[in-house]
């Protein structure tokens, strides 16, 4: 799949929510609270720094969507996720303010039943194993110069221009060690996340 | 916003680093947010800034130790444009040598000399994105190497296989073993461009330990468009 296509596969599931929320189906309902939920979660914890505040305002700002979506339409229900940003950004904003929270009469069940399983793809990996695995990850990677581009973008946050400019790599370079180092840590984390989840079974 | 853009303009770690604009901050969060691969893509960069700011305070990881002279000339970039020439020569001379591989040595330089264009293509891939591997078809004496990214793993030599697929029916237009990573890490696969006619093609990278009698670890499968020749 290309990627625009993959943009217009999220446009056309977004209305597809927002038609059948519109129409009353509650599974739709419950559909979007997982595909976003995560992602609203994330985005309002780096907003906030307070992980209790942006479960409240999540919580808030799903109860603010279902309301709008269950009585009326949106005027471009592809960009359901803007929606949801936005009426996220704007309670956050009110938060600020110390307005009163918006009192809403939408039936909030269905947001407290859908299983929270919200908290991000890595949530029960340690801290020590992330330590672990960027360990695992400096030395697997096959030179200095590209543990050193890793230390550079990560600690020292300079930008790709002067990165390049002081090891003497090109762009292409860059974007390789970069996105292979990211992919590989991927993996190492959803490694670790599988026997975190494992030991918590057992 | 695209994966591509993300991928070029590093808006993952100038997100992390509050450097995007306004208007790109914007058009990121609404990308992540409805798309669960990005997310994990952004948690994942995050918890590595956090895990190499851990590390460094620990002293656990590889310090960067002080370069030897010998390292301060190899990262200089007129080494590097050199090792470029260089590199570019040695793909040439290793496409020879799969051509000769091929017909069983019987050609000779004057099989590249007859090639009219050497074109080196570095192929992408990327999870959770289409085919982003696109070439118009080349003439029958041309040569196209596919630079291969073998990726951060343990092995000591690779095999590719080009595969053409048509619909749910699959033939296999070429097989190299015994591959190493040459340049700038990548594994080189010289096709002729009599092989390489207009349809989709897969590249199917494995990979082995040397003396292991185990079977060939699968790597990936990276999509390749040949378009016609105008």
């Amino acid at each position: 799949m290309s990627e625009g296509a993959e943009s217009a596969l999220e446009a056309q599931v977004a209305a597809d929510l927002v038609a059948r929320i519109g129409v009353g189906s509650r599974d739709a309902e419950a559909e979007m609270i997982r595909r976003y939920g995560a992602s609203l979660l994330y985005l309002l914890k780096r907003r906030t720094r307070d992980a209790e505040l942006a479960l409240d305002l999540r919580q808030d700002t799903f109860r603010i969507a279902l309301e709008k979506l269950r009585s009326s339409r949106l005027e471009e229900p592809e960009r359901l996720a803007a929606y949801l940003r936005s009426v996220a950004l704007n309670l956050l904003i009110a938060q600020w303010r110390k307005d009163r929270r918006r009192a809403t009469t939408a039936d909030s069940e269905i947001i407290d039943t859908v299983p929270d399983d919200a908290g991000g793809p890595f949530e029960n990996v340690s801290r020590d194993q992330v330590r672990d695995a960027v360990v695992a990850l400096l030395r697997e990677l096959g030179t200095e110069r590209d543990r050193e581009i890793l230390t550079r973008v990560y600690l020292k946050e300079e930008d790709k221009a002067t990165i390049c400019a002081a090891l003497g790599v090109d762009s292409v370079h860059f974007n390789r060690v970069l996105f292979r180092a990211k992919e590989r840590f991927r993996e190492l984390l959803e490694r670790a996340e599988r026997r975190a989840k494992l030991r918590l079974v057992g | 916003m695209d994966r591509q853009h993300i991928r070029e303009e590093q808006i993952v770690e100038r997100y992390l680093q509050g450097k995007l604009s306004a208007a790109e901050e914007q058009a990121f969060e609404e990308a992540y947010l409805g798309d669960p691969e990005l997310l994990a893509e952004l948690e994942a960069a995050e918890r590595l800034r956090d895990g190499l700011r851990d590390v460094q305070e620990a002293d656990v990881g590889a310090r960067p130790p002080r370069r030897s002279r010998w390292l301060e000339v190899m990262a200089s970039p007129r080494y590097g444009i050199a090792a470029s020439v260089v590199a570019a020569a040695a793909l040439a001379a290793s496409g020879l040598l799969v051509l000769q591989n091929r017909t069983g040595g019987s050609a000779g330089p004057s099989a590249l000399v007859a090639a009219s264009h050497v074109r080196v293509l570095s192929l992408v891939s990327v999870r959770g994105t289409g085919n982003a591997n696109s070439i118009t078809a080349p003439a029958a004496d041309d040569w196209t190497v596919l630079l291969l990214d073998p990726g951060v793993g343990d092995y000591e030599q690779y095999r590719a296989v080009l595969v053409r697929v048509d619909g749910n029916a699959e033939r296999e237009i070429l097989r190299r073993d015994g591959l190493l990573p040459t340049y700038e890490d990548q594994l080189a696969l010289g096709v002729p461009g009599r092989l390489l006619t207009a349809g989709q093609y897969e590249v199917r990278l494995a990979g082995s330990r040397r003396d292991s009698k185990a079977p060939l670890d699968e790597l990936g499968r990276t999509p390749l468009t040949v378009t016609p020749r105008p």
